[in-house]
């Protein structure tokens, strides 16, 4: 045995305490137990949760990729008030998507295939439920949280699909109001530390009714322009912004030959509910 | 890090451990209220599949069960299923039916339906514990990972090919190609045992169910609808995911 591991070992044997025997343990007369004070309060403080990658489980049409950040504010050990930016990251048409389109030559509606790019909720949590678990030898304390809130995201639509021209083109769906409900785990390790594993919905809905900021009367004139020679933009309506319909991708396609498509899309008329499930795994730390 | 820092630092921290357990001694461990180790069980579970696309399943479940020790188990079920297309799988086959039967398509993958299966496999339970239901009803609980695997008879129904057009223009088919077999699967499970008592426990899962797909790729339409299917098998057909959720109880003896 080395000089330090027999130093470790005196030193260790000699400090160490017998553990203090409980000695109402086993008794008959005993019923009850007081209740253990929580070893790390909650309340006031403020948590911040990273969690970096959140795939969607479920999609149908489309599929997101995203992170987020949750800042929680404990207002009490039972209540806080939670808000969360998130970015999307990476959103496509799904798998699912793409077969329909190839193999039957049928594709979603409009209303379906909307994508979340960005956004933020704010939510109030609930931490009904506390609890400790025994687990490879150790005690981790927990609390089950559901919350449910609102905000709003920014929003983008499919055009021209990934194909031998190039990647595929996407046109912006504008802000909408994005509702959430999830509910999850909440794990403390120490003081300050904490992980979750949430499950979330973010729910978004309406209708296509115009495409980077141009309704349907914008893209036909923009369509008509195209077909003459060139976007101008002349006579469209001040919100769209007919520059996104202009130029050529890195792949050397023409945006101009998505405007018949925005036309088409937002001509289509319906609308959707649509919900981005997705596993939020994150750690986090308490302040 | 000189040798003597190491053996200081090493020295304090031998020394400040114990005097930290002294000022805030851990309360001892309760023993667990709900022991399984070396117990049988018998269980039945009712399941729906979540995350649908094409198909929709639901399950009935028996399961037998037995406990090695308070964290390893093994578990044999058979399951028997009812299951359909979603709305969506039958508009994707009306729509298409509304088209002209011309040139080929390629049926879709993942339209396998479960309908009996038997599966055998492993239960991992390394998280035993306990919460509060209201101020005073401690529930205890074992929180597991089930691994396992077996055989499932499944059913096919394509949306793709159709032996007998009855309307055109209504996109209706009064016999749609359809096929069955038996498949090996793998099964993984996150669940939860609810102890309600020493017999019992409420199962709580999420399970998820692969089989390997198969199905066929450039079938003439016209001859399909004329009672002869043509194409051929997908070489690389992939894999069906079926995610259930499954709740039951189970009898512990």
């Amino acid at each position: 045995m080395s000089v330090l591991g027999t130093l470790l070992l005196v030193s260790a044997l000699g400090a160490a305490p017998e553990p203090a025997s409980d000695p109402l343990a086993g008794s008959p007369n005993v019923q009850y137990r007081v209740l253990e004070p929580k070893p790390f309060p909650d309340a006031l403080r403020h948590e911040l949760t990273l969690q970096p990658f959140v795939p969607q489980v479920g999609s149908t049409f489309t599929t997101h990729w995203l992170s987020s950040l949750t800042y929680t504010f404990h207002a009490t050990e039972w209540l806080g008030l939670r808000l969360q930016p998130f970015w999307v990251w990476h959103a496509q048409r799904s798998r699912f998507s793409s077969e329909l389109l190839s193999r039957v030559r049928q594709d979603a509606a409009a209303a379906s295939s909307v994508m979340l790019q960005w956004g933020a909720v704010a939510a109030p949590e609930w931490s009904p439920i506390r609890g400790k678990f025994a687990a490879f030898g150790g005690i981790v304390r927990y609390g089950f949280v559901i919350f449910a809130g609102a905000g709003v995201g920014g929003t983008e639509l499919e055009l021209k699909t990934s194909d031998a021209l190039g990647p595929a083109t996407y046109g912006s769906t504008g802000l909408r109001m994005v509702a959430t409900g999830g509910a999850g785990f909440r794990m403390q390790f120490g003081e300050r530390w904490t992980v979750r594993l949430e499950v979330q919905d973010l729910i978004h809905w309406g209708s296509v009714s115009r495409i980077n900021g141009c309704d349907s009367a914008d893209l036909k004139t923009l369509n008509d322009q195209h077909a003459a020679g060139g976007i101008t933009g002349a006579g469209v309506g001040g919100q769209c912004n007919f520059g996104a319909f202009q130029g050529t991708t890195g792949g050397g396609y023409d945006r101009g030959n998505d405007v018949g498509i925005a036309q088409s899309k937002v001509n289509e008329g319906g609308s959707d509910t649509l919900h981005v499930v997705g596993i939020y795994l994150g750690i986090g730390v308490e302040l | 890090m000189s040798f003597h820092r190491v053996l200081a630092l090493a020295g304090l921290a031998a020394f400040l451990a114990p005097a930290r357990a002294l000022a805030s001694p851990e309360p001892p461990v309760q023993p667990r209220l709900y022991p399984v180790g070396g117990r049988f069980s018998l269980a039945a579970t009712v399941g729906i599949s979540v995350f649908d696309t094409l198909t929709q399943t639901g399950t009935l479940e028996l399961r037998a069960g037995w406990d090695f020790n308070e964290w390893l188990g093994l578990d044999v079920s058979v399951t028997g299923a009812l299951s359909g297309h979603t709305a969506l799988a039958d508009r994707i086959g009306q729509h298409l039916l509304q088209t002209p039967p011309v040139g080929t398509v390629d049926d879709l993958s993942d339209l396998w339906q479960l309908k009996a299966m038997v599966l055998a496999g492993v239960r991992l339970a390394p998280v035993y514990g306990k919460f509060n239901l209201g101020a005073d009803l401690p529930i205890r609980y074992q929180a597991y990972l089930w691994l396992g695997g077996g055989a499932a008879w499944l059913d096919r129904t394509s949306v793709v090919i159709c032996e007998n057009v009855t309307s055109r223009e209504q996109g209706t088919c009064g016999n749609w190609f359809s096929e069955s077999r038996a498949a090996p699967v793998l099964s993984l499970a996150l669940g939860f045992r609810i102890f309600t008592g020493m017999h019992g426990a409420v199962l709580l899962e999420l399970r998820n169910l692969v089989w390997k797909d198969d199905y066929l790729l450039g079938i003439d339409r016209a001859a399909s609808e004329s009672g002869t299917v043509t194409g051929q098998r997908a070489p690389n057909p992939g894999f069906t995911n079926t995610v259930l959720i499954q709740l039951g109880y189970a009898f512990i003896f």
